[in-house]
């Protein structure tokens, strides 16, 4: 037992090690390719555009990981958006309009995770449901309106740089050492790959699976919250189309960062790679000039190819 | 030591090379070619005909002036996606971005990042909020719109007096509604005895105003002519026209999208429709940024040049018109394909 999670242990960093390498001969690559595209600075600038999603894709992965799936996060961020930006209109101030919208990305997740844990519903019907429920709501109450004209200080969250870091980007990295520690080095992460290896023997095991499960997607409308603010900050308006296919660029990245989609595995290490080598690739797509319908196609080639190397990995690992 | 000094000799010289080469790379950085000029050229969408027909016009205006335009924008109409685009623009310095706007306060972030950058902002077709941007290339005015609907029907129906008909989109559409208001303004200076009995809405649906158009003209068959002013009503109005086999008796006329009266104009039952020519703004949105990195852009003097499109004018301190609306007849309908 010990000399096994050993190795899978090790195989797990190796991994992780190979998707930072892919990682390194992609910019290399796009850098030798693309005139003027290495430039540290235009590189971190970059992380403006994903970060949000980067967050989301963390939680995802904890949602993944115990089997389930999340196809609301898109529709949940427009809601939050929404309810920023129409609460504020509605006279709130704006501080309380943010909270309000985490507050309703947050209470979204756990919605999920109830219909999810006591009603026993697999978590794809469910979230396509609430996939078009949010988006609905958000839809309706802005009237296909949007909000804008907030005050400056609202930039902070979308807009600001530190030196040359996106705030937002410093954001995602404090949130990737907190998922990192909680799924690799408290007990919660482990009941985590409990419930997803088998959650009929993590319940026998004593395990709460229903509070796991419910704290999972939470967690995960919790970060769609905190995505939303920084995105109705980044874009300065709040409208119901924010945030549409979201849902597919987030498991994307978590599937390519090597997490199991029928759950029991996967790392936020190995996510953190995933956002990065998907992004970065849609990022040097963009720059070099290349139309974004022909971007998809790409990304769609690389994603299929990404998905196949880890299967591999997998087989040899048995 | 007679050595060193040969080195130092030939080091100076590499010295004195390589300067020259600096100060001629600097030189060519500071006085930008035509060839150096690269235009972000960024539409709500880059898979719709309108938009393809505009980047169309970009290109051969970048033709004529040695300019690169890069045409990217988002599949969908992700307002996001566009201001990401915007920002790998401004990564790869380049030298003007005009874009067709999906929200107009939501760019202005990435808009204002490019400006600071030093790079030219625009706007063409739809606007952004005014301090985002130099100025915004509008295709048409309402009073222009209005009055081409006007004179086009005194020219389809041969007449100026008697009752018209006007098909809207619905009664609340605010484009449409300020268009009939132009139109009825100039008809009553200009055409005293042009009546305009009736609006029905078509509630942008082809079926129904075909309907609508069937039954007032079977109760008004002394009607002259009807003026459809949403796109999608002018073929429904032609139809029933037709099916009442009124095409001599009652002109048609409106705002056309090619695609959708191509047949009707071949065929005789529409003689002109209106609309703006999307290879014109994208034509036009070129020379203005032309205008504005040569640093001749001057609302004082009234108008910018555009190449074959003459001078565009002003229509205030940062709108420039693209023009008169372009009308569609059966002649060059072909050209367009949206």
């Amino acid at each position: 037992m010990n000399a096994r999670s050993l190795s899978m242990d090790r195989f797990r960093v190796n991994r992780s090690m190979v998707l930072a390498l892919i990682f390194i001969i992609q910019i290399a690559v796009t850098s030798l390719l693309v005139p003027g595209y290495f430039d540290i600075r235009g590189l971190l600038d970059a992380t403006r555009s994903f970060s949000e999603a980067g967050l989301i894709a963390l939680g995802m992965t904890l949602v993944i990981i115990t089997g389930g799936i999340d196809l609301s996060v898109g529709a949940l961020l427009a809601l939050v958006s929404v309810t920023i930006g129409f609460s504020y209109q509605a006279g709130l101030p704006l501080w309380a309009a943010s909270m309000a919208g985490v507050g309703v990305g947050t209470l979204g997740g756990l919605f999920n995770g109830a219909f999810i844990t006591y009603f026993r519903l697999h978590p794809l019907v469910v979230t396509l449901g609430t996939f078009a429920l949010f988006r609905g709501i958000a839809y309706a109450v802005s009237d296909a309106n949007a909000v804008s004209g907030f005050p400056d200080w609202f930039s902070l969250f979308g807009q600001t740089t530190l030196g040359w870091f996106p705030l937002q980007f410093l954001f995602l990295c404090l949130f990737v050492v907190i998922f990192w520690v909680v799924l690799s080095r408290c007990a919660f992460g482990r009941y985590v790959y409990a419930v997803g290896h088998n959650e009929v023997a993590a319940r026998f095991a004593g395990i709460s699976t229903n509070s796991v499960l419910l704290a999972v997607y939470t967690l995960n409308g919790f970060l769609v919250g905190l995505a939303g603010l920084i995105y109705t900050s980044r874009i300065a308006s709040a409208r119901g189309n924010a945030g549409l296919g979201l849902e597919l660029t987030v498991i994307a990245m978590v599937v390519l960062g090597g997490t199991k989609i029928t759950g029991g595995s996967g790392t936020i290490v190995g996510t953190m790679m995933g956002i990065l080598i998907l992004s970065y690739l849609q990022d040097g797509l963009t720059f070099a000039g290349v139309r974004a319908d022909w971007g998809l196609i790409f990304i769609g080639v690389f994603l299929i190819l990404g998905v196949f190397v880890n299967q591999v990995f997998r087989e040899r690992s048995r | 030591m007679h050595r060193s000094t040969a080195m130092s000799f030939k080091t100076r010289r590499a010295f004195l090379a390589a300067a020259v080469a600096i100060i001629a790379l600097a030189g060519g950085a500071m006085k930008a070619s035509a060839e150096d000029v690269v235009i972000g050229l960024i539409p709500k969408f880059t898979s719709d005909p309108y938009f393809v027909a505009a980047d169309k016009g970009a290109q051969e205006a970048a033709k004529e002036l040695g300019y690169t335009v890069e045409f990217n924008g988002p599949v969908d109409a992700n307002v996001a996606t566009q201001s990401d685009i915007i920002d790998k623009f401004v990564r790869r310095r380049v030298t003007a971005i005009a874009v067709s706007a999906n929200d107009p306060t939501a760019l202005a972030p990435a808009l204002k990042r490019a400006r600071d950058a030093g790079i030219k902002t625009l706007t063409w077709d739809a606007d952004v909020t005014p301090d985002a941007r130099s100025v915004f290339l509008n295709q048409a005015t309402f009073e222009g719109m209005g009055r081409t609907f006007v004179d086009m029907m005194v020219r389809s129906a041969g007449t100026s007096e008697g009752d018209f008909l006007i098909v809207t989109a619905v009664l609340t559409s605010p484009n449409q509604n300020r268009w009939i208001e132009e139109l009825k303004k100039y008809a009553a200076e200009r055409y005293p005895k042009m009546n305009f009995p009736a609006i029905l809405p078509g509630d942008e649906d082809l079926e129904k105003s075909k309907n609508v158009t069937l039954n007032y003209l079977q109760a008004n068959p002394e009607t002259k002519g009807v003026i459809a002013v949403t796109g999608i009503a002018t073929p429904g109005v032609i139809e029933a026209v037709k099916q009442l086999d009124m095409v001599d008796k009652v002109a048609v006329t409106g705002l056309g999208v090619p695609s959708l009266i191509r047949t009707y104009l071949k065929d005789g039952s529409l003689k002109e429709a209106a609309l703006w020519s999307p290879i014109d703004i994208g034509y036009g949105a070129i020379y203005l940024a032309k205008a504005e990195i040569d640093g001749t852009l001057d609302p004082k003097s009234g108008s910018v040049d555009a190449g074959r499109l003459g001078k565009l004018k002003f229509i205030s301190d940062d709108t420039v018109l693209l023009g008169d609306p372009f009308i569609f007849t059966k002649d060059n309908v072909d050209q367009f394909d949206f």
